[in-house]
């Protein structure tokens, strides 16, 4: 319990240190560089939670092709320097706003999750999630649902397609 | 392009049986929203062939990307599983915000395909993590179970519940456009293609309430002491909002925007109202209403020009001298959306205001009829500006009339009428609807 | 003839007017003359059809209890219970079956020539048969709900006519105020309907109204919102509240005058026929509800002070008008609020009968002053030719329209009364006609309808006075006060308008209308005068007598109407002389003051006119109290603050509105001020609109940032909807 809870707080911190480094940082390549810690401990995470599948896929589809391609359009584009334009002025207001509400929002959520989730007996989850659990899940009973998401991402092909397509 | 109409219409005529047992139901609920989705998305494309031919709009997607979105919307009716509600609502919203964005080369179409988006992505956002707290809380997406669940107390993390029920509400009021959340509705609407905003204003927010009936009357109903009120209030403040700016617009779609927010509102008074009656009116009202906007829309399409569409309410001075029949068509939608009678506006404010008031809602039903008294004035200019006043500038030659346009305008204003003085079969259909629902329900 | 032919009868009375309108829009609107011949048959059918549904139901002794029933048909099929869509006649619609058809018939073969040269001629007989038919489906309804859709389609007609000579702004802005108005009214009206069905489960008159046992328990039934009052008072003042729209009862009686803006045959049939005819009903049929809380109840009391504080208001401000139509206007108000008044007091027969007598005799005289305005017009027209000048002026007078026209305004006003005098010589069909519906207005002793109506109501005020009732001492009270102010404005303005001599060379050279304007005004005068003795009271000295049993015949029809008439045994009445030496006092009273003051030495031209003597409270009545600045400053204003300034901090459409509401402001300041400096208002709306726009202009670079303040805005509702959410779940 104590390896894990140490290995936990760790990644956890790395987690989120990489997650405001993407934030902050000013040049485009360095934020993927952080995008691709940040899910990498995100999959060790999936891992704890005895997901192995989603880690990897995460691994493997997040951090490698997806940011594979980021990291070409970027490169491509010659973008890595991000202008240093100042916030527009009729929105400057807004930062300690989003700020306090973000604070809100993450308060109420702890106070939805502290005063019920105090004790720690939540057992772990036995259910193995492994490859072909997910494909029997997947292609049985949420079928549906699956099928579907694949016309969305087709819809989303079409779109990206018909909107930047030259006249 | 004629080809994939054609091969759309028996395509949605034949769209009939689909059965995923333990997650869409077929019930005469879905049907009945299969088939007004069905008679909107006809209309649509019969008016989209000539807007599109007028405003340059040459692109064969814009069919299958309509298609697409209605069939989320049915999806929408079927679905009684948190997770079909969410996929149908990203699949009749994807196609959306593309759609929205198709007049391209025009900045405010660009502009509203992107607004769109971004709010559509953060509203996705609320009822994604509002529908993971009520499956955290209850260990269940389906409907039936999660009611059965709250009913027997078998759920310890309430307010789980709760918090995810706030965040499924938040979600669809963004959808249908309710106040607070209905601030991307003006500009959208705005900035879309006519027949696009048509589709928006009407099937979209019908697949809203859709959802939002089966979530909060069907799985939350153990609830319903407390969202309630809730959304009582949210009606209110949308009736109040949507009617109060459409006083000030001066752009005609703008003002049908703020219309169809304010319209959104006697529409959760249904359903706050938690009840058949309730179900009953915001089902007729649905209908009555896409008819009427329909109607509207399909008349500010008429007037189309080959340089563009003005939609400054001035523009329309005069119009019954220029095209009576058009200002006659655009005359009856703005009389029954003001719910005079006998326009099936009144018949479905009639249903709303009653429903309201058997759940002891009159304070909401007392806000709703004073709304509607303000409505009038907005609506009533307009007719006012088409029939009393002369035209401001040398008029523009409109667009010829066309076979597809005719029908689909004949079509919006027989259904105003005829369900506004015969309500009866439709009432009955409505009829069968509710009980379908109600015996899912139990 | 069998009660089904009559039930079938009065399903068909309606339909004539309602398919020439259809027929005239959609096929012969190109025709003037088959147009108007249309709907001039139409109504005639309608009116035939109706006098032998009428003249058969005076025959059925209880058609009271029993009447004529149409065949229904299920409109709205809901779980419990069924919406019946059906006609019926009982002894109140019987009445008004014989009295709108008749008076609408008038009106259109009026129109025929009235409207002779107006472009929009075949427009304005669609609506007006449009107008007619509506008023018919409402009389003959058997429920609240089509009586409700004729009601709106009758609002909806009234506001196309009023705005019907929509160049001019004034009209058009009439129009819309009327329609506003009226539809605050409507919308209680609304509520009063559903609270009604979710108390009864039906909305047919006659399961409600005539059933003793549901009128019993809509009267122990306290009202919802805790108001002290009983379910049946609350539902009877909502349903007043349509009245006080449509009848223009204080405080919705501001649209009426400006509803003058319409031509004068609408103004004819909204007066007389149709529109304000139509509240009075609605409040007559509800009478079984306000009767059953008992004499002085609450309900009672409303409408008693209301139509109490309408007759005086109206009297009052007609004293001090110029307009011709304004005086008439203010008129019918100030009647308005004696049939109101009488309702009040439970005097339900006297209602109807001054109810009838005054749409003959309001007709009567809006017509005449149609043809007065028509003849001062024509004598304008005749000057302006003669002298050589105003050529191009005179032609498109000629041409536009005979009577109002926008250009024809600012210069000769042929409607104002100052511009009249010695009309007698040259107009003499209408001088003795319009003397007639004067007298008849005036309560003139004996001989006319308005003396008995009206004398009815005092007397049975005085009835009430007598048993100790409040409000029928305030009504005693303020309808004597009012009825002497009646006589006194009906003789200056008959003076001012008829006798003397001419006060301009339009007058001088005015000439006589054609006889399609002159023989309803004749039809009418005859009722006007002898339409009074269907109700003379039984025990009147000597008349009572000569007219032996049938005396009292209309009251003695109408009340078989009511069931259970516990509260107001009016037969027990007796007869008493001082109401009616009230009467003869007032009327004979009213009409020598003002004979003293204005027939006696006719108004020279340029002379002034006494009533202006009064100073400040002339100019205060002139302006009506100032009824219209005030709503503008208490409603209007802040409603549309209140929208512009949402608009201001989240929407896009910030300069065009802005700038459209200070020229509003703009135009409703001049509107308010009539003769304030346009000049200045416009320039100074011109540079603040443009500043405005210019500020806009740099606004709208901040554009793409809105998408952040939605995002916001959205966030914030989110956390407190949750909050809520979390409250509200403990």
């Amino acid at each position: 319990m104590t390896s894990e809870l140490i290995v936990f707080i760790v990644l956890a911190i790395i987690s989120v240190l990489a997650a405001v480094g993407l934030l902050s940082s000013r040049n485009a390549v360095y934020a993927a560089l952080f995008l691709i810690l940040n899910f990498a401990t995100v999959a060790v995470l999936y891992l704890m939670l005895n997901a192995p599948f989603l880690a990897i896929i995460q691994i493997s589809v997040y951090a490698g092709a997806i940011m594979v391609l980021f990291l070409f359009v970027i490169m491509l584009l010659g973008a890595e320097r991000l202008n240093q334009a100042a916030p527009q002025p009729g929105l400057r207001w807004q930062r300690p706003l989003a700020i306090g509400l973000g604070a809100l929002l993450l308060i109420q959520a702890a106070y939805v999750f502290i005063t019920r989730f105090n004790s720690t007996t939540v057992a772990p989850n036995l259910i193995q999630a492994g490859p072909m659990e997910i494909g029997l899940k997947l292609f049985g009973p949420y079928l549906l649902p699956f099928e579907v998401t694949s016309i969305l991402l087709l819809v989303a092909i079409i779109g990206a397609v018909v909107l930047t397509r030259e006249k | 392009m004629l080809v994939v109409v054609l091969g759309s219409l028996p395509l949605l005529a034949g769209q009939n049986l689909v059965g995923f047992a333990n997650m869409t139901a077929l019930d005469g609920y879905a049907l009945f929203l299969d088939g007004l989705f069905a008679i909107v998305a006809i209309v649509i494309v019969l008016l989209t062939l000539r807007y599109n031919q007028d405003r340059g709009i040459m692109r064969g997607e814009f069919y299958p990307l309509l298609m697409f979105s209605a069939g989320g919307m049915m999806l929408m009716g079927h679905a009684v599983n948190l997770l079909i509600v969410f996929v149908a609502i990203e699949l009749l919203s994807i196609p959306l915000y593309i759609l929205c964005g198709l007049a391209r080369p025009r900045v405010d179409s660009e502009e509203s395909a992107m607004k769109y988006f971004l709010l559509g992505a953060f509203a996705s956002g609320f009822l994604v993590y509002g529908i993971a707290l009520i499956y955290g809380a209850t260990g269940t997406t389906q409907l039936s179970e999660i009611a059965r669940k709250i009913s027997a107390k078998e759920v310890p993390e309430t307010l789980l519940l709760y918090a995810g029920a706030a965040l499924v509400l938040v979600g669809l009021s963004f959808k249908v456009g309710a106040a607070p959340f209905h601030m991307w509705t003006p500009d959208v609407y705005e900035g879309a293609p006519t027949t696009v905003t048509a589709f928006m204003a009407t099937a979209t927010k019908a697949a809203g309430f859709a959802a939002l009936l089966r979530v909060f009357l069907f799985g939350l109903a153990p609830l319903a002491s407390t969202w309630q009120p809730i959304i009582a209030g949210l009606a209110a403040l949308t009736m109040i909002v949507g009617n109060l700016v459409a006083l000030s617009q001066t752009n005609l779609k703008r003002m049908l925007a703020y219309s169809s927010i304010a319209h959104a509102g006697y529409l959760l008074m249904g359903v706050a109202s938690g009840n058949a009656a309730g179900t009953t009116g915001v089902l007729f009202y649905l209908v009555s209403y896409a008819f009427t906007t329909l109607a509207a829309f399909a008349a500010m399409t008429s007037l189309n020009t080959a340089a563009g569409e003005d939609q400054s309410i001035e523009a329309y001075a005069g119009l019954f001298r220029r095209n009576p029949l058009v200002a006659l068509v655009l005359g009856l939608a703005m009389l029954s959306l003001t719910g005079v009678p006998p326009t099936a506006g009144f018949v479905g404010k009639y249903f709303l205001f009653q429903a309201a008031i058997e759940s002891n809602l009159v304070w909401l039903a007392i806000i709703g009829v004073l709304t509607s008294v303000v409505s009038a004035y907005f609506y009533l200019r307009i007719i006012v500006t088409m029939f009393m006043r002369e035209p401001v500038a040398e008029p523009q030659p409109l667009s010829t009339a066309n076979l597809g346009r005719s029908v689909a305008l004949a079509i919006t204003v027989i259904g105003t009428l005829v369900f506004g003085i015969l309500p009866a079969p439709l009432l009955q259909l409505v009829n069968t609807a509710v009980t379908a629902f109600g015996v899912t329900m139990h | 003839m069998s009660r089904e032919l009559l039930g079938t009868l009065t399903w068909l009375a309606p339909l004539p007017p309602l398919l020439s309108f259809a027929v005239i829009v959609l096929f012969t609107n190109r025709y003037r003359q088959i147009s108007s011949a249309i709907a001039v048959v139409a109504m005639l059918t309608s009116c035939v059809l109706s006098f032998v549904v009428f003249f058969n139901a005076v025959g059925i002794g209880n058609l009271g209890e029993d009447p004529i029933r149409g065949i229904a048909y299920s409109f709205i099929p809901t779980a419990g219970s069924t919406f019946n869509i059906g006609v019926a006649v009982d002894p109140l619609g019987a009445t008004f079956m014989f009295m709108v058809p008749l008076a609408c018939s008038l009106i259109f073969i009026y129109s025929t020539s009235y409207m002779a040269s107006d472009p929009l001629y075949t427009r304005f007989f669609a609506f007006l048969s449009l107008f007619g038919g509506a008023m018919m489906g409402l009389v003959v309804s058997d429920n609240l709900l089509s009586l409700f859709v004729f009601w709106e389609l009758m609002g909806f007609c009234s506001y196309a006519l009023i705005g019907f000579f929509y160049r001019k702004p004034s009209a058009y802005k009439a129009a819309v105020k009327a329609f506003m108005t009226t539809r605050v009214g409507d919308m209680l009206l609304l509520l009063g309907i559903v609270y009604l069905y979710t108390q009864t489960g039906t909305l047919n008159f006659f399961d409600v109204l005539h059933n003793a046992k549901v009128l019993e328990t809509l009267a122990a039934t306290p009202a919802v919102l805790g108001l002290g009052i009983s379910a049946a008072g609350l539902i009877a003042i909502l349903i007043f509240g349509g009245t006080v729209g449509k009848s223009a009862q204080f405080p919705l009686h501001v649209w009426l005058p400006d509803a003058m803006e319409g031509p004068t045959p609408v103004s004819a049939m909204i007066h007389a026929a149709t529109m304000v005819s139509a509240g009075i009903f609605l409040l007559l049929r509800f009478f079984p509800l306000l009767q059953v809380g008992g004499p002085d109840n609450t309900a009672f009391m409303v409408v008693g002070l209301i139509g109490a504080i309408t007759a005086l208001l109206g009297a009052t401000i007609a004293v001090a008008q110029y307009d011709i139509k304004r005086v008439l206007a203010f008129s019918t108000i100030s009647q308005l609020g004696f049939m109101v008044a009488a309702i009040g007091i439970g005097a339900y027969g006297a209602a109807v009968f001054h109810l009838l007598s005054h749409a003959f005799f309001k007709a009567l005289l809006f017509m005449g002053s149609g043809s007065v305005i028509h003849g001062v017009e024509h004598g304008h027209e005749h000057v302006a030719h003669a002298h050589g000048d105003e050529h191009g002026n005179a032609e498109e007078l000629d041409h536009d329209h005979g009577a109002e026209t926008a250009s024809a305004a600012p210069a000769f006003d042929p409607q104002d009364m100052r511009n009249m005098g010695g009309l007698r010589k040259r107009m003499p069909i209408t001088f003795y006609t319009f003397l007639a519906g004067g007298l008849a207005l005036a309560g003139f002793p004996f001989i006319t309808a308005g003396f008995w109506s009206k004398d009815e109501i005092l007397a049975d005020a005085f009835h009430g006075l007598s048993t100790g009732s409040l409000i029928s001492t305030i009504v005693f009270i303020v309808l004597a006060f009012s009825a002497l102010l009646t006589a006194f404005y009906t003789a200056r303005q008959i003076s001012m308008t008829f006798l003397g001599e001419a006060r301009t060379e339009a007058a001088a050279n005015a000439t006589e209308s054609a006889p399609a304007m002159t023989f309803p005004l004749i039809v009418l005068a005859v009722f006007a005068i002898f339409f009074g003795f269907v109700n003379v009271p039984k025990d009147f000295p000597v008349l009572g007598a000569l007219f032996g049993p049938a005396a009292g015949w209309l009251k003695s029809f109408i009340s078989t109407q009511l069931v259970e008439l516990q509260a107001f045994k009016e037969e027990a009445q007796v007869f008493n002389a001082i109401p009616l030496l009230t009467s003869l006092v007032v009327a004979l009273g009213g009409l020598g003051l003002g004979w003293l003051v204005y027939g006696q030495k006719p108004l020279k031209a340029g002379q002034t006119d006494p009533v202006e003597k009064l100073g400040g409270l002339f100019t205060f009545l002139h302006n009506r109290w100032y009824f219209d600045e005030l709503y503008r400053v208490i409603f209007i204003k802040p409603l549309q603050a209140i929208a512009d300034n949402y608009s201001r901090v989240i929407d896009k459409g910030v300069i065009d509105w802005a700038l459209e509401g200070l020229y509003k402001l703009g135009v409703g300041i001049a509107g308010a001020l009539k003769e304030f400096d346009r000049v200045i208002i416009t320039g100074g709306s011109d540079l603040i609109g443009n500043t405005v726009r210019s500020i806009g202009r740099e606004g709208r670079e901040l554009q793409s940032g809105q998408v952040q303040n939605y995002l916001l805005s959205a966030l914030i509702a989110a956390v407190v909807l949750m909050v809520f959410f979390l409250v509200l779940a403990q």
